[in-house]
């Protein structure tokens, strides 16, 4: 035992046994307990769950959303990915910085947006067209304004995968006498057609697993058209204890549909994985639009105006109206609201949570996710491989149904007794701690992904090295191979940041009296009558996502971030 | 000269992979030893044992009369007083050359680690490029980094990975002699990893021939290429090409109408028919001896390689330009080599 440990090393064994632990509880933990519920519902919790009329129809919301968003999304992005990855549009590198905007803006703001702008009795559009033209509480909207935010993840796929492709697959087409169409549908688009599915699929199961627009899109409509995810928030709302067996079964169906439908994508395009994406940007040359760059920019304008131009504006206006009903009028623009929301005791409280848990869960998903990488890459653990998948598993699972388990896992106190006086109670119910570790076991995916591919890169000897010169373990990784870590492990840390920092999906479900965040507060105001106060938050969100993302991309030179 | 390194019965094993066999090999204090063996033949895992990066199944190894490797012992790599050389050089790309240098000694808490760091800089000729960062260096010059970090710290054993495998042709010839001159100047021990046998011939004081994860002969140089042990050990080193001859006993042995003294491997016939293996050089062309016909000639510089295809053998000869493809010759080996098994 001794010689064991002297071979492995104590600090080495603590560490990462440590991980692996943390994982195992808290991730192992929430997705167990739903299994083991999911496994030994009765027959009538699944009578109860497919009897009734509302979780059909929900059920049927939730494909159509899926598939409504992932045919919206292909329709705009294939084109635009195109125009910006493979012709000679003008002005496209500004263009694109443009439309990629919603990638990082969460769709919950969207959705707030378009609810000014397109609800049946007051929605600006409706009113400036004169009439009930456009019904946004729809599943069509939903779709609209999904698709709207998702769009970026289609276009960038085709246009990075279109820009790295080695130019010589192409140039050997037309050595061997095919001609320039040809020689893009019969090299080009299959070459890129990889990257495309995996982005697909990506925006069938974000559809899905969608809560925040649904949820929005529903709470004020006449006819609400609910779909899983908000279907299974409110079991839980309504009867937070009784409501629990019929959110597990819901959540298998959400999970058939989200985790399910990609998967099928996915086995239907088959083994065609090719590697012949190189990592050099060597687009020879591009195509030329000639007369069609007019009807091209106008395309890409649209979606522009449509996906950021818009929405941002009415926000930002709506955020500056003293009276909603008052219009664009100078003299009804204030900071009013912004004053009112920034002093009152709702607005920091939220903020301060968010800040703490988004930067908390960060930091901690980092440090995991590095050794859990570390387990991977540079050990022969067994079961390294095991832990390393269970880390990334969480992205895939819709939030809506990783918090059913954190709150079927952890909404008790645990008791651990070791011994008489040796005990530990693990009580998570409504703090802050139960928000920051769903936080971070959702993005954990980003942090091992980063430090596993950093690590790929890394040679081993590097910290082999070190070791040699007299350094431990723990000392050659401070010295050596944490810092050459150091861009994948920042841009690990924003990659989480972000998205905690605007979460609603699971922290509506999570959240107590005490521990409200930006998100949930967000949708109180839009919910509840203060519509500009939800405008004025909104608008602090986008700002700071958008100005985090800068900051990463002037820190790292370009390489993080958009 | 006292033993440095002692390894005793080593043995690793990756799961069903067998790669080290029971090695067993002593190491002289101030030797440069060399590990030459084809790939997989257990070398890179055999100096990774001694370096502490991998722990051995079974078996010991000593430093400086310590067991630091055993039944019931693992002393850690950076408690073994060692310097190592990687086949990547492993060069610290976030720190520059000076801080790359300095790291062993600043661990050890040294104050005059930066004068030092300069000083073993001097000694490798990289004086004055202390502030680069790696890089701004070329190969060579990151590999004297290396070298310069692994020696700061006056190590018991100095161990060089493929040193020089990364190197072009020039530059390598260059680092070895230069490597030679300061491992002998400082008097430190030496083990070197290689699969180039020029390599191992010129840099080392005696090597190891490695095959399957066990040693095949351990001899110095000279002997090594002229009297090797087995027929594995006489065509993995330099190039050696098999003629059919007769023993006669006592090491004669007569090959057409030549006869010549040879070395015999182990398990060589001491009579009757056997192989008699014989290197390029020692092979001339004269008026009688052995008929074969030319069928490749490539001028190499110095002199030309002339491929000669005889009955039932052919054989690399150097010689003088002149023979033209498909000329008649004659051969007389000067020396060889009586194969065994």
């Amino acid at each position: 035992m001794r010689v064991w440990l002297e071979r492995v090393g104590l600090g080495r064994l603590v560490v990462l046994g440590l991980s692996g632990l943390l994982l195992l509880v808290f991730v192992g933990g929430p997705l167990g307990v739903l299994l083991i519920e999911a496994i030994g519902a009765g027959p009538e919790v699944w009578s109860g769950a497919l009897g009734s009329a509302v979780n059909r129809q929900a059920a049927v919301h939730t494909l159509q959303l899926a598939l409504g968003t992932l045919a919206f999304t292909l329709v705009l992005g294939v084109p635009l990915g195109w125009l910006f990855g493979a012709s000679d549009l003008p002005k496209r590198d500004t263009w694109r910085a443009l439309c990629t905007l919603p990638y990082v803006i969460p769709p919950y703001i969207g959705a707030i947006a378009w609810i000014h702008l397109a609800n049946p009795s007051s929605g600006a559009l409706n009113k400036l067209f004169g009439g009930q033209l456009f019904n946004i509480y729809s599943v069509p909207g939903m779709v609209w304004v999904l698709g709207l935010a998702f769009t970026p993840f289609i276009f960038m796929a085709v246009a990075s995968s279109l820009e790295r492709m080695d130019p010589t697959l192409e140039e050997a087409a037309r050595i061997s006498g095919a001609g320039p169409l040809r020689v893009f549908f019969g090299v080009t688009l299959p070459l890129s057609l990889p990257a495309l599915a995996s982005a697909a699929s990506f925006v069938t199961a974000a559809s899905a697993a969608s809560f925040g627009v649904p949820y929005l899109l529903s709470t004020g409509a006449a006819q609400p058209r609910w779909v899983l995810t908000t279907r299974i928030y409110q079991a839980l709302d309504l009867a937070p204890a009784t409501g629990r067996p019929l959110a597990v079964a819901l959540s298998v169906g959400l999970l058939a549909i989200g985790v399910g439908l990609p998967a099928l994508g996915r086995l239907l395009e088959g083994s065609r994985s090719f590697t012949t994406v190189t990592g050099k940007a060597a687009r020879g040359g591009r195509w030329s639009l000639g007369a069609w760059r007019i009807p091209a920019q106008a395309f890409v304008g649209i979606y522009a105006t449509m996906g950021v131009v818009l929405p941002l504006g009415t926000l930002l206006a709506t955020s500056l109206m003293e009276n909603l009903g008052g219009g664009l009028a100078l003299e009804n623009l204030s900071f009013d609201n912004y004053v009112k929301v920034l002093t009152g005791d709702q607005a920091p409280h939220a903020l301060f949570n968010s800040l703490i848990l988004a930067a908390g869960a960060a930091s901690a998903g980092v440090i995991l996710g590095t050794l859990v990488a570390y387990l991977r890459e540079r050990t022969n653990t067994p079961g390294r491989g095991f832990l390393a998948w269970l880390a990334a598993l969480p992205y895939a699972v819709p939030g809506t149904v990783l918090s059913l388990g954190f709150i079927l896992a952890f909404s008790q106190p645990i008791s651990l007794i070791l011994a008489e006086k040796l005990r530990f109670t693990l009580d998570l119910k409504d703090t802050l701690w139960i928000l920051g570790l769903a936080y971070m076991v959702k993005f954990l995916a980003f942090p091992v992904g980063n430090a596993r591919s950093g690590l790929l890169a890394l040679h081993p000897s590097l910290e082999e090295a070190a070791r040699m010169s007299g350094a431990s373990w723990g000392k050659a990784l401070r010295d050596v191979t944490f810092p050459l870590l150091r861009p994948n492990l920042v841009a690990a840390w924003l990659l989480v940041f972000l998205p905690a920092f605007s979460e609603i999906t699971m922290s509506i479900l999570l959240f107590g009296p005490d521990t409200p965040v930006v998100g949930t507060l967000l949708f109180n105001l839009q919910a509840y009558g203060d519509p500009p106060g939800a405008a004025v938050l909104a608008v602090l969100v986008a700002a700071l996502v958008l100005g985090g993302n800068l900051l990463a991309r002037r820190l790292s030179g370009g390489k993080v971030g958009l | 000269m006292p033993v440095q390194v002692q390894l005793d019965s080593l043995h690793k094993r990756y799961g069903d992979v067998h790669v080290v066999r029971g090695l067993s090999l002593s190491i002289a204090q101030g030797e440069v030893l060399c590990l030459l063996g084809p790939s997989g033949c257990g070398k890179t895992t055999t100096l990774r044992m001694v370096a502490g990066l991998e722990v051995p199944t079974d078996g010991e190894v000593s430093i400086g009369g310590e067991r630091v490797s055993g039944p019931g012992l693992f002393v850690p790599p950076e408690k073994r007083r060692l310097g190592m050389v990687f086949q990547s050089y492993a060069v610290w790309p976030h720190r520059n050359v000076l801080d790359n240098v300095a790291y062993p000694l600043v661990l050890e808490g040294r104050g005059d680690a930066l004068d030092k760091a300069r000083a073993a800089l001097e000694q490798v000729q990289l004086g004055g490029l202390e502030e680069r960062y790696p890089h701004q260096l070329s190969g060579g010059q990151q590999q004297r980094v290396a070298l310069a970090r692994a020696l700061v710290a006056e190590p018991q054993v100095l161990l060089l990975d493929e040193p020089l495998s990364n190197l072009d042709a020039k530059l390598r010839e260059e680092l070895r002699d230069e490597i030679r001159a300061l491992v002998k100047r400082i008097g430190v021990t030496v083990i070197v990893v290689t699969h180039d046998q020029e390599e191992a011939l010129s840099l080392s004081d005696r090597v190891a021939v490695m095959n399957a994860g066990v040693i095949a002969q351990v001899a110095a140089p000279q002997d090594l290429y002229h009297r090797p042990d087995s027929r594995f050990v006489a065509q993995f080193v330099g190039k050696l090409d098999a003629l059919p001859a007769v023993a006669l006993g006592g090491g004669k042995v007569r090959v057409g109408d030549v006869e010549l003294q040879a070395h015999a491997c182990k398990g060589a016939p001491e009579q009757g028919p056997c192989e008699l293996g014989v290197r390029p050089e020692s092979i001339r062309f004269a008026e009688r001896g052995l008929a074969g016909v030319v069928q490749a000639a490539s001028f190499l510089g110095s002199h030309v390689r002339y491929r000669v295809q005889g009955q039932g053998w052919q054989a690399l000869v150097d010689g003088q330009a002149g023979h033209s493809l498909g000329e008649a010759v004659h051969l007389r080996p000067q020396a060889g080599i009586i194969l065994g098994d």
